[in-house]
């Protein structure tokens, strides 16, 4: 009895992991729910294990969009779409509508940062204080102040905010009253005080836009630049239009790309309603 | 019942409300079917539908009990159209899992009460690793290679900090 128990539990762990990473096999699936029907003990730790992982991710985790993303893959147009289909509208417009906003939120350009330099600011907003390794503080920090191996950046005030883009263009954002030490950064890691971050292969925005359009077999590329005006404090048509098209599919990909765009952005009242009138005008593709 | 055929008018609160359930209403579905691509099809339909209906939802009643009934007419209709061999769970096991979540709901709140409290007493390296997978959502294989540790290590090593988490919730909840 005790052996079977402890059968079971081993299973289930190794199954567990499996399930999380969202790499159960059919037979560990199928093992999963013959675990699961035949012991209340084993239902129990499944739960308990699911809960803290959701747990983990809502404590730890930056909100997942990637639900919102799946919503662009099944997102195309059809020409000759019955009614019925609006209700995906609305699941769209939420997807979209979020994505893009992420996408508007995340992207920021700016010129590749020289390679002798640790990091640079992307964006600020409010005050940051910078302390060089040799004790010595940097003067009047602003958007693209290099900053080297060895500074201490704090943003000294609520409501401050600094990000820093490394040369692999990834970004770390410091917010409120925070505190942080760029050790070292080299091409596969970077360590901000106790940190260390491990630079996976993520693709940037402008690629993902790609990467869907070739998905989604998008062939024509157009760049309308400076064709909208999203942001209230940027005068003018700050925003360019990215978009891949195929007419004989209805395909339709877009990324709306803000210039001096900041991470918190003041969006116009427009935005949204030109945001909803663009998901709205398109429909779904069954494939 | 907003109309189909309008925008959505959603307010800033119901948006964010609807924001913050993301994760607890994705753990409510992927209890109950497992698979991730499934939950998150759910999961989009379940946020239809809070939308469509955002006016039926009173303010200042709980959004999170009104928002997993919503899911879980979702999941029971999901399960009602997929055949038989996309669905993980059988009739039976699903209900067993239904009746004895059901039991469990009310307690979330103090489960992220005392889960946080739990990873203060994880040490360093732990909280590295937690950081690694679910802040920068990296696979196992990846937080393995920036560690110079093997894939199974991190594997035990994060299973190892899991059961703690858990024993240590579970412990504080008696």
């Amino acid at each position: 009895m005790r052996i079977g128990m402890i059968d079971w539990k081993k299973d289930l762990e190794i199954l567990m992991s499996k399930l999380t990473e969202g790499k159960l096999s059919k037979d560990e699936e199928k093992q999963l729910e013959k675990i699961l029907r035949s012991n209340p003990e084993a239902r129990n730790y499944y739960l308990s294990y699911i809960d803290v992982d959701t747990a983990l991710e809502e404590q730890i985790g930056i909100p997942n969009f990637n639900i919102m993303n799946l919503s662009i893959q099944e997102t195309s147009v059809s020409i000759a779409e019955n009614k019925s289909n609006s209700v995906f509208l609305g699941y769209w417009k939420l997807g979209i509508s979020v994505a893009a906003a992420i996408a508007l939120l995340l992207y920021l350009f700016n010129g590749n940062p020289n390679s002798a330099t640790a990091t640079t600011i992307k964006s600020l907003l409010g005050s940051v204080k910078i302390i060089q390794q040799n004790g010595n503080e940097l003067m009047n920090p602003k958007m693209g102040t290099s900053i080297s191996t060895g500074s201490t950046i704090e943003t000294v005030s609520m409501g401050s905010f600094v990000e820093l883009e490394f040369p692999d263009q990834s970004i770390f954002t410091l917010s409120d009253l925070s505190q942080c030490v760029i050790l070292r950064y080299d091409s596969n890691y970077r360590e901000l005080g106790d940190l260390q971050f491990y630079h996976a292969a993520t693709p940037s925005v402008e690629d993902n836009l790609k990467n869907w359009a070739e998905f989604n077999e998008c062939k024509t590329l157009t760049i309308s630049e400076k064709k909208l005006n999203l942001v209230e404090r940027l005068k003018g048509n700050e925003t360019t239009v990215i978009n891949y098209k195929n007419d004989s599919t209805g395909c339709d990909v877009e990324l709306w790309k803000v210039a001096g765009g900041i991470h918190v952005e003041e969006y116009s009242s427009e935005m949204k309603k030109m945001m909803i009138d663009w998901i709205l005008s398109k429909k779904k593709i069954y494939k | 019942m907003q109309d189909k055929n309008q925008p959505f008018q959603l307010d800033e609160e119901f948006v964010a409300m609807l924001t913050e359930a993301q994760q607890r209403l994705y753990g409510f579905i992927l209890k109950r079917l497992v698979d991730h691509d499934q939950s998150n099809e759910v999961l989009q339909l379940t946020n239809i539908v809070l939308c469509r209906k955002a006016n039926d939802f009173k303010k200042g009643t709980n959004f999170m009990a009104w928002a997993l009934t919503v899911a879980n007419f979702q999941i029971l209709s999901f399960r009602k159209k997929q055949s038989r061999d996309r669905l993980i769970f059988s009739d039976e096991t699903f209900e067993q899992i239904v009746e004895e979540d059901g039991k469990r709901s009310d307690d979330t709140p103090s489960r992220l009460f005392h889960l946080k409290e739990c990873l203060k007493k994880i040490d360093k390296e732990d909280s590295k690793l937690l950081k690694m997978r679910y802040e920068q959502r990296l696979p196992f294989k990846e937080i393995a290679a920036a560690s110079h540790k093997t894939s199974n290590a991190i594997r035990i090593q994060a299973h190892r900090i899991h059961n703690r988490l858990m024993n240590c919730v579970e412990k504080r909840m008696r």
